[in-house]
């Protein structure tokens, strides 16, 4: 690989100039990259630079990805602590720069992450994080809770 | 501001997050309500095993008195062969010494019920905790049903009844106990339309028994126990046209759900189905391996059993017809190209010869040991007496 370098700008006007190998593990910079053969700056209207900075910091770790089993074990940890310094709120900006940008690890990353954070929140928790509304009538929620009343007993959750 | 995903990536989400947290956002509002009961994101759920120990142990009645636990030891690589570790658990009296016969046994997360002469014990083999229960002697080890659940994690309940078709043609009964009260009750009232079929199936999940019953007309379904409305509670029809040759099981997946097997007995095609709440059943995957035996021979009284371990392998018992009990480890290589491995242990064979004599001394079952058994016994201690 060529150690082209190419800058890639957000939407709120920062720029990160970084290695053509980097930039390609986005691949929608990639598919750019194949569509024209010239580009050296390249701008990212859905992601501000607070969360673009830290999927490069993701893809900087990521991109020689050897095979062999030690390299895999760290980079799993490697991954395990770079997901430990993000809240809620952030996770759910990551994984929607994942999915624009077209990251494949990181958007499995980050929805495992997600779904391990998210997975013994209660219904408002969820509402109020998701920014989803409770569209149910008391009736119908109290029917559908209580088909599914196992799920909210406490004494059935396993503690460690 | 909170920040709204689109749909794509909220099932992205969620099909990673665990069955009884998705049975919990359901309530959420109804946009996730239908997303989660999409047969897409179920399929995609069913297949993940991130958070899932998948530790079992099956137990083995052998000889006559000879319980042992066994659980297959973790292993490298998936493909390597299955080797078992064996752990004797044979109940014995103190005064006069020996071994204690013990005709059945069922569970419920990890508590065991043993079904013995006259008695009966709910036993913890981990922590080592037992509490015997007396029961009258009327007892036939295939015409009765025994179950193990609870209506609250500090009240236990022992199902026992008798079909109103039976070999004895005794009347039927059901008989409930409370553990914390110490006190049988017997429900009136009840009237047998249908009957166990044969070798019985029965678990309990999250505290309700489960088993596969016979209608009249021969259709099978899952039937049920309510141990707060004391009634038996029909669930559904099974996922296939019940054939009495063709081996059939009811087993928990992965902790939380119900699934059923079928193996037919010409190709030995083996099909097993999920159940997601009141939802019909999810075909979840098909084994078709010529050459593989069939489960059990007829009349064989001891059922198949199967679950999937942490590689998602799939685990399957079978009885010959010389009552030698194999298990076996099924690898989808995807593309139905399948791989087995078998589990090399002289000792599952039964000292026992003759078939008759034999058949009712193989019990297999298996348990799913969580962590939190630990604790759910250890507060329902006093409650015990």
């Amino acid at each position: 690989m060529s150690s082209n370098k190419i800058v890639l700008t957000s939407s709120d006007g920062e720029s990160f100039e970084v290695e053509e190998v980097v930039a390609r593990k986005l691949q929608i910079v990639g598919h750019m990259l194949e569509d024209d053969c010239v580009i050296n700056e390249i701008p990212l209207q859905n992601v501000t630079g607070d969360i673009l900075s830290m999927v490069i910091e993701y893809c900087k770790t990521h991109v020689d990805e050897e095979e062999s089993e030690e390299a895999q074990t760290k980079l799993k940890t490697w991954d395990e602590e770079f997901m430990k310094k993000f809240d809620i709120k952030t996770l759910l900006q990551i994984i929607l720069a994942a999915n624009y940008l077209n990251v494949k690890g990181l958007l499995d990353l980050v929805s495992q992450t997600i779904a391990d954070t998210i997975k013994d929140y209660t219904p408002e928790q969820i509402r109020e994080v998701f920014g989803v509304e409770n569209d149910y009538t008391e009736e119908e929620e109290a029917e559908v809770r209580k088909e599914n009343a196992w799920a909210f007993d406490e004494a059935d959750t396993p503690k460690p | 501001m909170p920040v709204r995903l689109p749909s794509d990536l909220e099932e992205e989400i969620l099909c990673r997050v665990p069955y009884r947290s998705l049975a919990r956002f359901r309530s959420v509002c109804k946009l996730w309500n239908s997303l989660i009961l999409e047969e897409r994101l179920l399929q995609k759920n069913l297949s993940r095993t991130d958070r899932y120990s998948g530790e079992h142990r099956l137990i083995i009645i052998h000889g006559e008195y000879n319980l042992s636990s066994v659980s297959i030891e973790e292993q490298k690589n998936v493909v390597d062969p299955l080797s078992l570790k064996t752990e004797n658990l044979t109940l014995r009296r103190i005064r006069p010494d020996g071994p204690i016969r013990v005709y059945k046994i069922v569970h419920c997360d990890g508590l065991l019920l043993c079904v013995m002469d006259n008695q009966l014990l709910v036993w913890n083999p981990l922590l080592k905790e037992t509490r015997w229960v007396k029961c009258g002697s009327d007892f036939h080890e295939y015409d009765d049903a025994y179950s193990l659940g609870y209506l609250s994690h500090c009240d236990y309940r022992i199902l026992r009844f008798r079909c109103a078709s039976n070999s004895r043609n005794r009347p039927p009964r059901v008989e409930v106990y409370q553990l914390a009260t110490k006190t049988w009750k017997v429900i009136d009232m009840i009237s047998f339309d249908w009957v166990l079929k044969t070798p019985l199936s029965i678990l309990s999940l999250r505290g309700t028994p489960y088993w596969i019953g016979l209608q009249e007309d021969h259709t099978a379904f899952i039937q049920s126990f309510d141990f707060s409305k004391e009634r038996f509670q029909p669930i559904d029809h099974l996922p296939f046209r019940y054939d009495k040759l063709n081996p059939i099981a009811l087993e928990i997946f992965k902790g939380d759900r119900l699934s059923v097997l079928e193996q037919c007995h010409k190709t030995r095609k083996i099909c097993i189905w999920v159940k997601h709440w009141r939802l019909s059943w999810s075909k979840l995957m098909v084994v078709g391996i010529p050459q593989f035996p069939l489960l059990y021979p007829p009349l064989c009284h001891s059922p198949t059993h199967y679950f999937f371990d942490k590689s998602n392998r799939l685990i399957i018992t079978s009885i010959d017809m010389h009552n030698k009990i194999s298990i076996k480890a099924v690898i989808d290589d995807g593309k139905n190209d399948f791989q087995t491995i078998e589990a090399a242990n002289k000792k599952l064979k039964s000292k026992q010869t003759g078939w008759k004599v034999a058949e009712s001394h193989h019990n297999l079952l298996q348990i799913y040991n969580r962590c939190y058994n630990t604790r759910r016994l250890l507060e329902s201690r006093t409650s015990f007496g």
